[in-house]
């Protein structure tokens, strides 16, 4: 096991040592002389000088990569240009709404996937099965923002039940932090659970084509144990594999969510650092981000690995 | 939201065998889709709202950017169909040409990217060795990258600008391609036909693009229309977050979100989202039928 773990860690590196680098560039892509660009239009040379050096434009590249990733790692992201605070510090007060509201859409995606897709498996054609395909259609064809703003303007603007956006601290007033955040998390709960429950669903019908699942019931197990016990437990390996990908996916949507019902957090600190030409806050997020999603494919590996004893050895 | 790529499996001898050659078999995937309800409203949808949004200018006889005076904020009347923004602008025509928009972008973007990344693939494929693992590894980087953020991230160095777009979004579809394309090609490389073409001299490239690439090509169509519809709603939320193409020219995603602070007007977000949402749904649904029509399980006769 600890040789397994060793390799996937190992394995990880060209993609954390190629990820870092590409948002490195992202300041050495800026159009002309970056320098120039973002010091505008009235800057004197001797501004122009000021904010090179403070970027460090003047080194050699390699030079700059090293020191940039070497302080990153160190915690130290840079300094925002817009608010002149630590970029690190924006990014942990941005942090806890993300999670938040990425943690809420999982759980609402793992009570709404896993079940429909473990009912949709066992019994194919039925309700349970129509339900799932109308669900799954709809998902890929409705993007976040729009099924956004059409739950903002029916159960915000017209039924006045949830405020049209914001977040309210869940620590403060819990009951005013659910509401704002109700919404949000159905919008990127929803479509993901139609996304799990297809594979729950593929993975389940396939294992209760398994002779154990017979064997389970020619002992004479309920229905409900054979479906427990025997074939939720074996179908969940491949859904490790969903859950790690639907993660990524609810971070991402959150990007997107958090544009649309106006809440604080990663997806807006980004977006809001891109209109204003911020590339340390652009860079630091983005690199947060990326080692997440890393961080998130590694656990997935190494997981497969404890469920499944055969894949330590490949 | 992410699009799952659920394509079949490359070996499909069966189907290729029954085939006999290579144009019946996409005649036949043809046929089957057109057999498929399902393939029908998906082709249906998709070549409507493609012809819909080129032949814009014939469509409508308002300028999508032109101001018309007190018409603020209507809604949908038999002069402007969709109803007008909050600049008095016509949205049916607003709605047309940001589809139009959108759909040059995704077409453009998929198009290069897709080539670029089948050809990396098969090249990959193909040759084996530390050319294979460069390619690959590179590929893994950008996958463990969503394709919106990976958008995000070149946007945020480029600037904003149609140009900036398609080349982020074909750098999103090239990874998949490269996938397939290799997965095709050591599929394919190993088979007889092949191993005849070497022997009668024929060159590296004209085996991988004469023969192979002929052979491996049905799974990349599905991944074609599943890529169009990944870049679509990506260029779309792009457009949303207001880092896409640059404003007034008008993008979907630019639309809806000018319809963010505008809740009192339904009409201004329900027409480009509805055009969005079946434009989607169309490309998802051909793709599933094009998937079914090649896979040998699923045949019916």
């Amino acid at each position: 096991m600890g040789v397994y773990i060793a390799r996937r860690l190992l394995s990880a590196v060209p993609v954390v040592l190629l990820a870092s680098m590409f948002v490195f560039a992202i300041l050495q892509l800026v159009p002309g002389d970056a320098a120039v660009s973002l010091a505008g239009p009235e800057a004197s040379d001797a501004d122009v000088q000021v904010i090179r050096e403070r970027l460090g434009l003047d080194r050699p590249l390699a030079v700059q990569y090293l020191s940039w990733a070497g302080k990153a790692m160190l915690g130290d992201l840079g300094t925002s240009f817009r608010s002149g605070r630590p970029v690190l510090d924006g990014l942990r007060d941005a942090i806890g709404p993300t999670a938040e509201l990425t943690a809420f859409a999982f759980a609402l995606e793992l009570a709404i996937g896993v079940p429909l897709g473990v009912m949709a498996g066992v019994r194919p054609r039925s309700l349970w099965d129509w339900g799932l395909s109308g669900m799954t259609v709809a998902g890929v064809a409705i993007p976040h923002f729009v099924l956004g703003l059409v739950l903002l303007y029916v159960f915000s603007f017209r039924a006045g039940w949830f405020p049209v956006g914001g977040r309210v601290s869940l620590t403060d007033n819990p009951i005013e932090g659910l509401r704002a955040l109700v919404l949000p998390a159905i919008v990127l709960g929803l479509t993901g659970a139609s996304v799990l429950a297809r594979f729950v669903r593929s993975s389940v019908s396939q294992v209760m084509n398994q002779d154990y699942i017979r064997t389970a019931r020619a002992k004479g197990l309920r229905e409900r144990n054979v479906i427990i016990r025997h074939s939720l437990r074996n179908g969940l390996i491949a859904v490790i594999t969903v859950i790690s990908l639907q993660l990524a996916g609810l971070l991402t949507g959150s990007v997107v969510i958090e544009n649309v019902f106006s809440r604080p957090g990663i997806g807006r600190l980004v977006v809001g650092a891109i209109q204003a030409r911020d590339f340390p806050v652009v860079q630091g997020t983005l690199l947060f981000l990326v080692g997440v999603f890393i961080l998130i494919n590694l656990t997935a590996d190494v997981l497969y690995g404890v469920v499944d004893p055969r894949i330590r050895l490949r | 939201m992410s699009v799952n790529a659920t394509t079949t499996t490359t070996d499909s001898a069966p189907l290729r065998a029954a085939a006999g050659r290579t144009d019946s078999l996409l005649w036949r995937t043809l046929r089957d889709v057109l057999r498929n309800p399902m393939g029908v409203a998906g082709l249906v949808l998709v070549v409507g709202l493609v012809v819909a949004g080129f032949c814009a200018p014939l469509l409508t006889s308002h300028d999508p950017i032109a101001q018309i005076r007190g018409h603020r904020l209507e809604g949908p009347s038999r002069a402007f169909p969709f109803g007008t923004d909050e600049f008095s602008r016509d949205l049916f025509s607003r709605t047309l040409y940001g589809l139009r928009a959108s759909l040059l972008v995704s077409i453009v973007a998929v198009g290069i990217g897709g080539t670029l990344g089948v050809t990396a693939g098969f090249v990959a494929g193909y040759v084996h060795g530390p050319v294979e693992t460069v390619i690959m590894r590179f590929v893994d980087a950008m996958l463990a990258l969503p394709g919106l953020l990976l958008a995000i991230a070149i946007l945020a160095a480029l600037g904003q600008g149609l140009e900036n777009v398609a080349l982020a979004l074909g750098i999103g579809a090239f990874p998949r391609f490269a996938r397939l394309g290799r997965a095709g090609m050591l599929a394919e490389g190993a088979r007889d036909y092949v191993l005849a073409a070497r022997v009668l001299g024929a060159s590296r490239a004209r085996i991988i693009f004469r023969h192979v690439a002929v052979n491996a090509l049905p799974p990349l169509l599905v991944q074609a229309a599943l890529s169009m519809a990944a870049a679509v709603l990506v260029e779309s939320s792009l457009g949303y977050l207001g880092i896409g193409t640059s404003p007034p020219a008008p993008s979907l995603g630019s639309l809806i979100n000018g319809a963010r602070a505008r809740l009192d007007s339904p009409h201004y977000f329900i027409f480009p989202g509805l055009a969005l949402a079946l434009f989607l749904l169309g490309l998802n649904l051909l793709a599933d039928a094009v998937n079914e029509a090649l896979d040998p399980h699923h045949r019916r006769r």
